[in-house]
């Protein structure tokens, strides 16, 4: 018998935090709640879930600072922001600081529930060395991509990012993010460079380059690559 | 030599220079007085030792026939241009004074409309993250509630307890006039911003206000009777509009009732000093430092965020009461201790009882 997920919620409107513990409680998961940003960070710091759920718009500390604060202590658990703002700059600089996706309020329940799913799936896994995208195949051993074993030939930039993506599924991406991991810090590089690297990239995985299957666009935001289960 | 006394009368001083072949003595006594001729002060007529002529103001030849003789212009005493160039000197002195003064007062007032600009600014920021925020959060918690009980609904496995619905409703129905409330004060405060809010003012008697302010206080929210006392008094007779100060006590009630922790006790007076009226609501809350009771009523001012965020609001409520105030001529008052209580005081300008009755609206219609 596996142990359930362990998940924190710090969120400090009463009656959305009643309404969310009873939700993942019912799918089976371990739920601790906090109200206000403070007591949130002492928790995660004595002991670290498995995911932690997180509003932005907290009393005494708030979840920015609460974000940066985890990470700083080395914490690599996943964790979804509640926002109620939906401003992209705001949804970039909770990302920049360390939180993996968010959720705009008002938000389904279900739809919350996936995610936090596909965030603790990711944790629970490593990442394979031959992963199927689609009908193409990933082998990070040989640093190669085939479709029905036709190799499809990537550059190395092509190659990073397609690795970066396939170690970071189901996560929100900044276009910062993926610059500075896969780019490294480059002045010379832009967001419009990740565009381009993507368009081309889609059109060697996806089947309809159009309507992307695996890399999805994030509007003002950056991209999530998805991952059939 | 005519020539010469014609130059004198002119204010011209002939004056002899470069005379070697001839002795001082030889030189002719001139005395020449400035009586009768337009010039300055501090300039007087002499006649000049040759050795003398580098300080002429002018100095020309006379011709061939006059050989070494030449007129000059000589000054004496001091230079005759002083008073002009002295009168310039100020003038240039007043321009550059003119133009700084002007320069900083162009700053001050550029920097006034950019600062007002600013603040204009601000506040849409503020109104618009305090909307969202305020606005969502009720709205993702009736959200949430609602499609757990649709899903229970739909799933027999996930069925919930009778109890456990109903504390939903009730959850929903709070969030619901939560939301309410929010979008009431919203549209109060957007109407006075635009100066649109209309008061029909009318001799009204306090304690009906009072009165149904409580009544509002205890609708919104539930059992509130063990906290608040209401002690009404004597009659006391203003003109006012009577939803409008109905509002502003209830918001003065809700405000008392958000910062008060624990045994809440909240006392609600009406009594009449001189010719004002005054509304207390007093509170045993968390109270005020001086620098948050000076800012109280500002817009979106909120003292404690975790209160705010807990109990709702959005930091229009006590605006909202003081708008209302000066729209009747009165005031908000507010005395607060930290960690004791607050008093909130609404003083308006009382009403001769006899002009109630009459029931008729006064002359008096206010438009903020």
């Amino acid at each position: 018998m596996t142990a359930r997920s362990r998940i924190l919620i710090v969120e400090d409107d009463t009656t959305l935090l009643r309404g969310l513990s009873d939700n993942f409680r019912a799918a089976e998961y371990d739920v601790e709640t906090a109200a206000d940003g403070e007591a949130g960070l002492a928790q995660v710091l004595a002991q670290p879930p498995d995911l932690l759920l997180l509003d932005i718009m907290l009393p005494l500390l708030n979840g920015y600072d609460l974000c940066q604060r985890v990470r700083q202590a080395d914490l690599d658990f996943p964790i979804l922001m509640l926002t109620a703002k939906g401003q992209e700059e705001e949804i970039v600089r909770g990302l920049e600081l360390g939180a993996d996706d968010y959720m705009t309020k008002p938000f389904g329940i279900r739809e919350l529930l996936a995610r936090a799913k596909r965030l603790l799936r990711r944790r629970l896994s490593e990442v394979p060395d031959r992963i199927e995208i689609g009908g193409a195949v990933l082998d990070r051993t040989s640093h190669t991509l085939s479709r029905d074993g036709d190799p499809i030939p990537l550059t190395t930039k092509e190659y990073r990012l397609l690795d970066f993506f396939v170690s970071h599924p189901h996560r929100a991406l900044t276009r910062n993010d993926i610059m500075n991991q896969v780019w490294g810090r480059s002045i010379i590089v832009s967001g419009r460079s990740v565009d381009r690297c993507v368009a081309t990239l889609r059109s060697k995985i996806e089947l309809q380059p159009s309507r992307p299957q695996f890399i999805h666009t994030i509007r003002d935001v950056g991209y999530r690559f998805e991952l059939a289960d | 030599m005519s020539f010469l006394s014609t130059q004198v009368h002119q204010g011209i001083i002939p004056v002899c220079t470069n005379v070697a072949p001839f002795k001082l003595s030889s030189l002719p006594k001139v005395s020449v007085s400035r009586e009768g001729l337009p010039l300055s002060s501090g300039v007087k007529f002499a006649v000049t030792l040759p050795e003398e002529a580098g300080r002429n103001l002018m100095d020309i030849s006379l011709g061939e026939k006059l050989g070494p003789w030449r007129l000059s212009l000589a000054e004496t005493d001091g230079d005759p241009f002083d008073e002009l160039s002295q009168h310039r000197w100020a003038v240039h002195v007043w321009i550059a004074m003119l133009v700084v003064v002007t320069t900083f007062v162009m700053a001050w007032v550029l920097a006034t409309a950019l600062r007002r600009r600013l603040r204009l600014a601000q506040l849409k920021n503020d109104l618009v993250a305090t909307v969202s925020h305020e606005l969502k959060t009720p709205l993702a918690s009736i959200r949430l509630l609602v499609d757990t009980l649709l899903e229970a609904e739909s799933h027999p496995t996930e069925q919930m307890s009778g109890a456990q619905v109903r504390e939903y409703l009730e959850l929903i129905a709070q969030e619901n006039s939560r939301l309410t409330r929010l979008i009431d004060n919203f549209l109060t405060f957007s109407r006075m911003e635009r100066g649109m809010q209309r008061f029909d003012f009318h001799v009204t008697d306090v304690r009906d206000a009072i009165h149904q302010a409580a009544a509002v206080f205890r609708e919104h929210l539930g059992d509130v009777d063990s906290c608040l006392q209401v002690d009404a008094g004597e009659p006391a007779y203003v003109s006012a509009d009577l939803d409008a100060l109905v509002t502003a006590v209830v918001n003065l009630l809700e405000n008392a009732w958000k910062y008060s922790d624990g045994e809440k006790q909240i006392l609600l007076t009406v009594h009449t000093e001189g010719d004002r009226v005054h509304v207390a609501v007093r509170d045993n809350g968390v109270g005020l430092s001086a620098r948050a009771a000076a800012r109280v009523f500002d817009r979106f001012y909120q003292v404690d965020q975790r209160v705010a965020r807990t109990q709702g609001g959005c930091g229009l409520g006590l605006s909202i009461v003081n708008a209302i105030a000066e729209a009747h001529h009165g005031e908000v008052r507010v005395e607060s201790q930290p960690g004791v209580g607050s008093t909130f005081t609404l003083c308006l300008p009382s009403q001769r009882a006899e002009n109630a009755s009459s029931s008729q609206p006064i002359e008096q219609e206010s438009q903020l």
